[in-house]
């Protein structure tokens, strides 16, 4: 798990084994920036359904207060993180051939993503600039 | 089209691409990783473009800002970058291949979610907005996606990688700009720049079919790019058949040459059939309209065809090539059969097309002669039929007009809109009674068709059976009260028995309902004059006066002037210059004083044209000549006017005027 988690591992393995004796784990970066922490994080799924789901319920109505379902998501992050690389881990040792080539495996399927974490700040950037001209319509009556 | 073909449309081209990216066999994991990817992607790049509102451009971005700087290089730009940093370094990601068909798959998410975004905000329109974006704008997306992730998969580490990164990414947001740009220009948020329409006009070629040929130039570069990419990865020997049955059967080289066989074969008919019928037609638009269409399928069943699949046993080999004999025997066979009808046809087609431009163009002789010919490759045609009729009888050539007809009611006895025609041209040549009975025939085909009772009522009201055509209209009032014809015929019943009060209300209910009726208006303006309001009736003709080679409301505005003791000489003088030689021109320079009533009677081709003339210059006399001259005029002219004529309606209603 050290090596998938790769960057800031003493302070996540700590959380690590908090998670498995049962604590609550609470993800500040995860609820702050949603999109940003879950792409860091290489957890592409997650980053989707945080980033496009609120997108997409918007056009179902009655159901846009799931916009702050997405900054929830983030709140649980490091559960969903440490079962997903438990998963990936296991995956990965069923189908390497040797301990080195799992070794390298899961050492390139975690890690951070930086990139991943500059376009999921833009992402919030970007829906911050939109909630401002959102919200000068609304305050407003602009059309 | 109905919604399920859009919602079908768009579930078949999305399920086709993804089955083509998954032959790819790249890991399961990655698939739906680069799904994820191309999903978060779309969803920032539509945030970040949102607060621009480019859909409605209150910004008024123009065309080429909008589909460059807009779509071409962020998305281009984004969905590499995605790639580069997401997909390469993939722990799932082993070989050139992976990245290769993972870059699709992150594009077809990307697309899927774009397309989400535009059809949730086309409102009424949108299922043909998804058909059209199922059949472009996906596999564009996907097809530029294959390009970019052979190229990021390529690139070495270093400033060289980079280098060769950046000339990738525009090259491929040129394309996209291409393609945008065109589609853009052409719809109606945003107009072609001036130069593109100056430049475009150099050549002679229009800005719309150029704009059409653009957009298919966009999609032949990045079809051929995209596709380019994943042959560049061959052999596919390597490709082992999954073991699971599913999967083997959705991956075997059997389904591929099916579907691409099939895909391929449809696009390349449609593609001959759009350049055979546009050739014909003389319209290079009609052709490029099919290609837009047809492009990605084209290349979506090829790469199918000869795209990744594990190698074909002999067996399947000589199935495959049973079938492509069956298919090509089944086609020469079809060609024998129906080609040589299909060719009269098209050839037939090609003279209708001319013919219909001749006639829009006033030139009736030379349609009656293109149609001619088109009646000589394809006798009997209703198509070339009726239109000569139209032809002939604007010429007053009513006899050869009732002739035609006559043969297409022998080749379609039921088409309704003919035995209209009939009447029509019955109504011209001032035999109502005639007419009648032409609509007695086609009311035997669709008894109490409102639209038939009315104008049953219309040509009866002309023949004299006021009481039979009050018949027609109280039953055509009963099942349509709202129809604008039936309406218009009440208010001509109305008028016809004096009562121009009831007219009116007739009028004003159809204007009402719909503003834009220029018939109504016109009609109304005629009633306004007769109860001597001539300022109402000027804003009625006005209103009417919609068309500018049609001179007749012109006609009448200058009456309605005159009436108000005006000087309406210039206005029609400059819409006489629109139509200077078409009839009624010879009438427009009586009324201005260019021509005597001798010299505008001398130019009338029939009793039709003369009683015009008498009509309109009594009309501007009305005042000024003794009234007993113009009575006589009025007289001679209802005498000479067939009933249908507005003309016989004015004298009519002008001589009971004086009579009080």
């Amino acid at each position: 798990m050290a090596l998938y988690v790769g960057r800031n591992g003493a302070r996540l393995m700590a959380r690590y084994d908090a998670a498995r004796l049962g604590f609550w784990t609470f993800c500040w970066p995860g609820l702050i920036a949603p999109q940003a922490w879950f792409l860091y994080r290489k957890m592409y799924l997650w980053a989707a359904l945080v980033s496009a789901g609120p997108l997409l319920f918007a056009y179902v109505p009655g159901l846009a207060y799931l916009d702050w379902g997405a900054s929830l998501i983030g709140a649980l992050g490091l559960r969903f993180y440490f079962s997903a690389a438990e998963a990936t881990i296991a995956r990965i040792r069923a189908d390497a051939a040797d301990e080195e080539e799992a070794r390298a495996l899961i050492a390139r399927a975690g890690g951070v993503s930086w990139t991943g974490a500059a376009v999921g700040l833009a992402f919030a950037f970007s829906a911050f600039v939109l909630s401002l001209k959102v919200g000068e319509h609304a305050v407003f009556g602009l059309k | 089209m109905t919604p399920l073909i859009g919602a079908a449309t768009t579930a078949a081209s999305a399920a086709l691409i993804a089955l083509l990216l998954a032959r790819g066999r790249i890991a399961g994991r990655l698939y739906v990783d680069a799904l994820a990817i191309g999903l978060t992607l779309g969803a920032a790049v539509a945030v970040a473009l949102a607060p621009f509102d480019l859909r409605a451009n209150p910004l008024h971005f123009s065309a080429q800002t909008m589909a460059f700087l807009f779509a071409g290089l962020p998305e281009e730009g984004v969905k590499l970058v995605g790639v580069a940093a997401f997909l390469r370094r993939h722990y799932l990601a082993r070989r050139r291949r992976d990245v290769v068909f993972a870059a699709g798959v992150l594009s077809l998410a990307f697309a899927a979610l774009e397309d989400v975004f535009y059809i949730g905000a086309a409102g009424a329109g949108w299922t043909t907005l998804a058909v059209e974006r199922a059949l472009t704008a996906m596999p564009f997306h996907v097809f530029a996606g294959l390009a970019g992730g052979f190229v990021v998969a390529s690139l070495r580490p270093g400033w060289r990688g980079v280098g060769l990164g950046v000339a990738a990414w525009m090259g491929l947001a040129a394309i996209h700009g291409v393609y945008d740009f065109a589609a853009f220009a052409g719809s109606s948020s945003a107009a072609a720049p001036a130069a593109f329409r100056r430049f475009v006009a150099a050549f002679g070629w229009s800005p719309a079919v150029s704009l059409r040929a653009l957009l298919a130039a966009g999609e032949v570069a990045a079809a051929f790019v995209g596709a380019a990419a994943v042959l560049a990865l061959r052999p596919w020997g390597e490709l082992a058949p999954p073991r699971r049955r599913l999967p083997c059967l959705a991956m075997s080289r059997g389904l591929g040459w099916l579907i691409g066989g099939g895909l391929a074969g449809a696009a390349t008919l449609a593609l001959v059939a759009g350049a055979l019928t546009g050739f014909m037609l003389e319209s290079a638009d009609l052709f490029f309209r099919v290609a837009i269409l047809a492009i990605f399928p084209l290349a979506l069943g090829l790469l199918f065809l000869v795209g990744p699949a594990p190698p074909a046993s002999p067996r399947l080999r000589r199935i495959g090539a049973g079938i492509g004999v069956a298919a090509a025997l089944a086609l020469v066979t079809a060609a024998t059969l129906w080609g040589p009808a299909q060719w009269r046809r098209l050839d037939a087609l090609r003279f209708e097309a001319r013919a219909a431009r001749l006639a829009a163009r006033g030139d009736y002789p030379s349609a009656v002669e293109a149609l001619d010919r088109a009646l000589a490759i394809a006798p009997g045609r209703i198509e070339a039929l009726s239109p000569r009729a139209a032809a002939e009888a604007a010429m007053h050539r009513y006899d050869a007009a009732l002739a035609d007809l006559d043969a297409a009611l022998r080749v379609a006895p039921q088409a309704i809109p003919l035995y209209v025609q009939r009447a029509d041209v019955d109504r011209r040549r001032n035999a109502p009674a005639a007419a009648v009975a032409d609509l007695d025939a086609a009311l035997k085909h669709r008894p109490g068709a409102p639209e038939l009772l009315a104008l049953r009522a219309q040509a009866r009201l002309e023949a004299g059976d006021a009481k039979g055509a009050g018949a027609d209209l109280v039953q055509a009032r009963a099942k349509a009260p709202r129809d604008a014809l039936v309406r218009r015929v009440s208010a001509a019943h109305d008028i016809d028995a004096g009562d121009f009060d009831g007219a009116l209300r007739q009028l004003n209910a159809a204007l009402h309902a719909n503003p834009a009726d220029a018939e109504a208006a016109f009609q109304r303006g005629r009633v306004w004059l007769y109860k001597d309001e001539p300022a109402l009736a000027f804003a009625d003709f006005r209103r009417a006066d919609d068309k500018p080679a049609f001179l007749y409301p012109a006609l009448w505005v200058f009456l309605a002037e005159a009436r108000r003791r005006r000087d309406g000489a210039a206005e029609l003088r400059w819409r006489l210059a629109a139509a200077p030689s078409a009839w009624p021109a010879p009438v427009a320079r009586l009324l201005l004083g260019d021509i005597g009533l001798p010299a505008a009677r001398a130019a009338a081709r029939d009793d039709g044209e003369r009683c015009e003339a008498d009509f309109y210059f009594a009309m501007s006399r009305l005042g000024v000549d003794a009234s007993d001259v113009n009575a006589a005029r009025l007289r001679a002219a209802q005498k000479e006017c067939p009933t249908g004529f507005i003309e016989y309606e004015g004298a009519k209603a002008e001589l009971r005027r004086m009579a009080l």
